[in-house]
Parts: C-alpha cells; sequence; structure tokens
C-alpha cells in the first residue's frame, strides 16, 4: 500500500460568542480510513462543504489532524515535526482547485518550475533547464511558457503549469482537489486525458477529488463517497451501478444519461445538507435519507464491508436495494 | 502612469534634483551672514531676498530642502523596513507574536503621533539623527499592519499553499512569495507617508524640537521668520511654500501610485 489513512479525525474550534455559551466546533472529517494502492487511481466524491477539501489538506499534512495516523510507504507523517517532513514532501504532491490563485503572479512559469528543485537540491544546477523544459512539454505547453507569466495563459493552461509543478520532484503520490472543476468542460477532458497519460508515463499514484461524480468514475478504479465529514461508501468504479449507499444513490441519479431516449427517475433529495457544526445524532445522512427509520437515530453507522471491495456505511444495507434495481424501474420511453 | 502621477513625479523630481545638486549650485552660501543687508527684499543677487540675519533665502530654502528629504528618506526606509520584518512575522506565524503585535499597535496608534513625538523629541538633545529615530519610532506601526493585513490574506492563497507542500522554507515563502506580492500598497503608504514626515520635521523645527539651531530647515525658517512677518513676509513666505509643494508632490505621488494598482493587472 503506497498511501494508508486510518482513523483521522479534525474539528475545527469555533471562537465563542459569549463566555456562557458552549464552545463548539465544525466536525469537519470523522473517522476517516481508507488506503491507496501505487499506480491506482482513488476517486474521492461528495457534495460542497463535506470535508473533501479538509482531508486533502491533511493528508499534504498543510493542517494537522486531531488524531489518526498516515502512513506513506509505511511511514508515518502525521507524528514528524515539520524540518523532518520536509524532505519526504517531495513524495507527495498537489494540484490546486483554482488555476487563478495557484501561481505566484510576481514569477515566471521557468521560476515557478525550477524552485522546487532548487529548494530540494534535485541534481545539478546545469540540468534545471532542461529538466524544466522537459516538463513543459510534458504537460502539453509551448516551449515559450517558461519565461512568460500566468497573467498571460488561459485558465487551462495554468492548470498545466501547476501540474508540471506538482511532478517536478517525481511525486509517487499526487492529491489532485477538484483539479478541473474551475475549467470549461471541453478544457476539464484535455487536462483529464493528461493527468490519465501523466499516470502511465510516470508511474503516478492519484487521489482525485471531485464532486462530479461522472469525472471521479472516468479517471478512478475507486471511489470513495464522502457525507459531512464520513466515509459513507468505498466501491469499485466499474460496479458503481451496485452502490448501496442511499447518498450514493441520490449522486448516481444526477449523472445525466447520455441517451435521449431513457429518461431516468431521479432521486431528489428533500432539505440542505445538515451543518457539521451540529451534525445529526447517529447517522448523519439520516435527516435526508428515503429510507430512514427510529434506528438511524440511535445508532453511528460504521463503514462495513459488504464483499471483498464494497464497504458501506448504513444500518439499514440489507433493505436498500442496489443502484441498479431502481434503475430497471425507470421508464424507457 | 496617470496625470496626477506625473505631476507628483515631476515636482519631487525638481526638488530632489535641487536638494541633491545644492553644492554645485550657483547660489549663495547658506551661512554665509551680511548684517548690513537684513531683510533685504528680492534682487538679482539674492532672488529670494535676504533674511533678519542677511543670509540668503533661496539658498537656505534650497538646503532645507536637503535636510527635509534627507529625514523623510531615512525616516521611511528605517520604519519601512522595522515595520515590513514585524508585519511579516505578526501576520505570518500569529498567535502570541501576533497579539503582541496587535496590541502594542494599537496603543501607538492611540496616541496623537504629533503629540508623541513631541514628548519624545523633548527627551533627546535635537540632532538630525536623534530626529530620524524620534520620527521612526512612531513610524513603523503602520507598515507592520498594512503588511500584516496584507499577509493574512495572502497566505490562504493556493500558491501560498502550494510552497508550502513544495516542502519550501519559511523565510523563502515570506521573502520569495508573500512579501513581493504585498509590497504595492506599501509603496503607496511609504510615498504618501513621506509628507507626513516632511510635515512633522518642520512642525518639530519649528516648535525648536527639531534640528539644531542654525541648520537650515524650513521648519525652522518659518519659525524665525515669524518674528519678522509685517516687515519681510518672505522669510515665512517662502519655506511655506516650499513645504506646501513638496508635501502637494509626495500627495500627488502616493495618489497616482495608488489609482496605478488599484486596477488589478494581473
Amino acid at each position: 500500500m503506497l498511501l494508508k489513512v486510518e482513523n483521522i479525525v479534525k474539528h475545527f474550534p469555533l471562537p465563542r460568542g459569549w463566555w456562557w455559551q458552549k464552545k463548539s466546533k465544525v466536525q469537519a472529517v470523522n473517522d476517516v480510513s481508507f488506503s491507496l494502492e501505487g499506480g491506482k487511481t482513488l476517486g474521492l466524491v461528495g457534495e460542497s462543504g463535506c470535508g473533501k477539501t479538509t482531508l486533502a489538506r491533511l493528508l499534504m499534512r498543510l493542517i494537522a489532524p486531531d488524531s489518526g495516523k498516515i502512513y506513506l510507504e509505511g511511514e508515518e507523517l502525521t507524528s514528524l515535526k515539520e524540518s523532518k517532513l520536509r524532505p519526504l514532501r517531495k513524495k507527495f504532491q498537489m494540484i490546486f482547485q483554482d488555476p487563478y490563485s495557484s501561481l505566484n503572479p510576481r514569477m515566471t512559469v521557468g521560476q515557478i518550475l525550477t524552485e522546487p528543485l532548487k529548494v530540494h537540491g534535485m541534481g545539478k544546477k546545469a540540468g534545471y533547464l532542461n529538466r524544466v523544459q522537459e516538463m513543459i512539454d510534458k504537460v502539453g505547453l509551448s516551449r515559450n511558457a517558461y519565461g512568460r507569466y500566468p497573467h498571460e495563459f488561459s485558465g487551462g493552461q495554468r492548470q498545466r503549469v501547476g501540474i508540471a509543478r506538482s511532478l517536478m520532484l517525481y511525486p509517487k503520490l499526487v492529491i489532485a482537489d477538484e483539479p478541473v472543476s474551475a475549467l470549461d468542460v471541453s478544457i476539464q477532458a484535455q487536462i483529464i486525458n493528461l493527468m490519465m497519460d501523466l499516470q502511465k508515463d510516470m508511474d503516478l499514484t492519484y487521489l482525485f477529488i471531485a464532486h462530479d461524480l461522472k469525472v471521479v468514475r472516468h479517471i478512478s478504479q475507486r471511489i470513495l463517497v464522502m457525507y459531512l465529514g464520513h466515509i459513507v461508501e468505498e466501491i469499485d468504479s466499474e460496479h458503481l451501478e451496485s452502490a448501496r449507499h442511499p447518498y450514493t444513490h441520490a449522486l448516481l441519479s444526477a449523472v445525466p444519461v447520455p441517451s435521449p431516449q431513457v429518461a431516468r427517475k431521479k432521486i431528489v433529495l428533500t432539505g440542505d445538507v445538515p451543518s457539521p457544526i451540529n451534525p445529526p445524532s447517529g447517522c448523519s445522512f439520516r435527516t435526508r435519507c428515503p429510507y430512514a427509520q427510529e434506528i438511524c437515530a440511535e445508532k453511528d453507522p460504521f463503514l462495513d464491508s459488504l464483499h471483498d471491495d464494497h464497504r458501506v456505511a448504513c444500518l439499514l444495507v440489507k433493505e436498500v436495494p442496489p443502484f441498479s434495481d431502481l434503475e430497471k424501474n425507470s421508464e424507457t420511453r | 502612469m496617470n496625470f496626477k502621477f506625473k505631476i507628483g513625479a515631476w515636482i519631487i523630481g525638481v526638488v530632489s534634483l535641487l536638494a541633491l545638486f545644492a553644492p554645485l549650485l550657483p547660489i549663495a552660501n547658506p551661512d554665509q551672514v551680511h548684517l548690513a543687508d537684513e531683510f533685504a527684499p528680492p534682487s538679482l543677487a539674492h532672488p529670494l531676498g535676504q533674511d533678519e540675519e542677511g543670509r540668503d533665502v533661496l539658498s537656505r530654502v534650497v538646503y532645507g530642502a536637503r535636510l527635509s528629504l534627507l529625514v523623510g528618506f531615512a525616516t521611511v526606509v528605517i520604519s519601512l523596513t522595522i515595520g515590513t520584518l514585524i508585519g511579516l512575522m505578526a501576520g505570518f506565524f500569529g498567535g502570541r507574536f501576533d497579539e503582541t503585535f496587535v496590541f502594542v499597535g494599537d496603543i501607538f496608534l492611540a496616541f496623537p503621533s504629533i503629540l508623541l513625538i513631541i514628548a519624545l523629541a523633548a527627551f533627546v538633545p535635537p540632532s538630525i539623527l536623534n530626529l530620524i529615530f524620534v520620527l521612526s519610532f512612531v513610524g513603523w506601526v503602520s507598515y507592520a499592519r498594512i503588511i500584516r493585513g496584507q499577509v493574512l490574506s495572502l497566505k490562504t492563497l493556493e500558491y501560498v499553499q502550494a510552497a508550502h507542500t513544495l516542502g519550501f522554507s519559511n523565510g523563502r515563502i515570506l521573502l520569495r512569495h508573500l512579501l513581493p506580492n504585498a509590497l504595492s500598497p506599501l509603496i503607496v503608504n511609504a510615498t504618501l507617508s513621506l509628507a507626513g514626515v516632511i510635515i512633522a520635521e518642520s512642525t518639530l523645527s519649528f516648535l525648536g524640537l527639531g534640528v539644531p539651531p542654525g541648520v537650515p530647515s524650513w521648519g525652522s525658517m518659518l519659525d524665525s521668520g515669524v518674528a519678522f512677518l509685517l516687515i519681510a513676509p518672505h522669510l515665512s513666505l517662502v519655506p511655506g511654500l516650499a513645504i506646501m509643494l513638496t508635501v502637494l508632490g509626495f500627495n500627488f505621488l502616493g495618489d497616482g501610485l495608488r489609482d496605478h494598482y488599484d486596477v488589478q493587472k494581473i
């Protein structure tokens, strides 16, 4: 296993309004565990505010978790001091969401890409220019990009620069936090295909975060579904149709069907996502779940194996049919 | 660059050149006393007349520009350096250091700064160095606050986060990623506060708390001219106009720079 995450928890304390009020906290990431095999892509989906980005920041050690462990190639990261961690950082890198704020506006592309090499003393100084030009080629930018500033590029091109920067140190693991959600649909496909090509070329492992199940499914072998700080389902992307968690059903039914003949019965969730400051007791999804019963408010569900490669966190998993069974009820026009 | 900036640049350019090359200009010695010609009105040899000791007013105003600009630039450079260092650290590291800075900074700002300067100046012997020190002591707070605010907003941006994930040292992130992007409001503030420093220097010299007696300074010229306002108004008028013009120049320059940076070019 390249990456192993065990029971990661992160709660953000909120400033207290008045001294008699209780201290509250945002429960951003709750008891998340998963592992990721080298060379594979793990997708992470969930709606805005469910803790995806916090999880990415935790894995990148931009913030420290409250508890839990992160193992990268067997090495535990959470207990390491920043000074010990720094040399290890070249093994795991991040692609950021917003191509407009992810590049320093006062540095040229060449400077942006050379800096990581300099800091980590990768090889000879004389070779830097070649390595940077090679990477510029690899991500499909033109050679003259070297001396230009970020504002001279379009969003898609800037994202290519961001990808190039994250790959300069030849990392093993790349965490991509919604790398395409700020881009046009046509550009999205280009960037995703670029990422898939680079994965083969450089033997990369991706944790691909997005809120769009269709995109995640295209690039990932396995998929994690996150809701309100919890992982609610983990499933092979090939078997996505047999998803059992009602929340995954709702996400799946929102993916458009590329055929005018089929009318998909949409599962529309009622209400809003509960506040992560004050999540519901028991199952956090119960307030919007069409199957919810009394037991859901009383017991906490946990991520349990249904089959070998399929884990679901639902107390009523036996009563919820797989998504494909629901689909059969959709009429064909 | 816009119109305001150009006017400001011209004024400051001319004043700076005059100050810089004062010893080379064909003007009289500013300290040469001609007691016979006291209060002489403007003439060909002395275009702006002579003062109560017969010294050439034009040459004293030009040498006064030297002093004002020297004190102004030195004060701004010192307060900018100290303020930037403290502001960068407070914004970047946060925590106790930041809390202490905000507390101390608020105390500084709660005082009317000119009163604080006068109080301090009363304790130290008048000299140009002490003048610069006193003005810098009050000046650094505004720079530190500006840069702290900049750092607080910049450090959440993704390129700064990326610098962390790439394993860059804190020093590199501060100097290469945060400082260059936080600089523009600082430059505007520095230009605008030059005007304030020149006024403060003149005020202190006017009150006799600034430069040592005898050194040509706009404030002290204004002060000694006041007694003779009815018989020789040019003694106060000339340094007063010099202060006004220079301050106006710096204000135009600062406003122009601000307008320039307000339009996001990125």
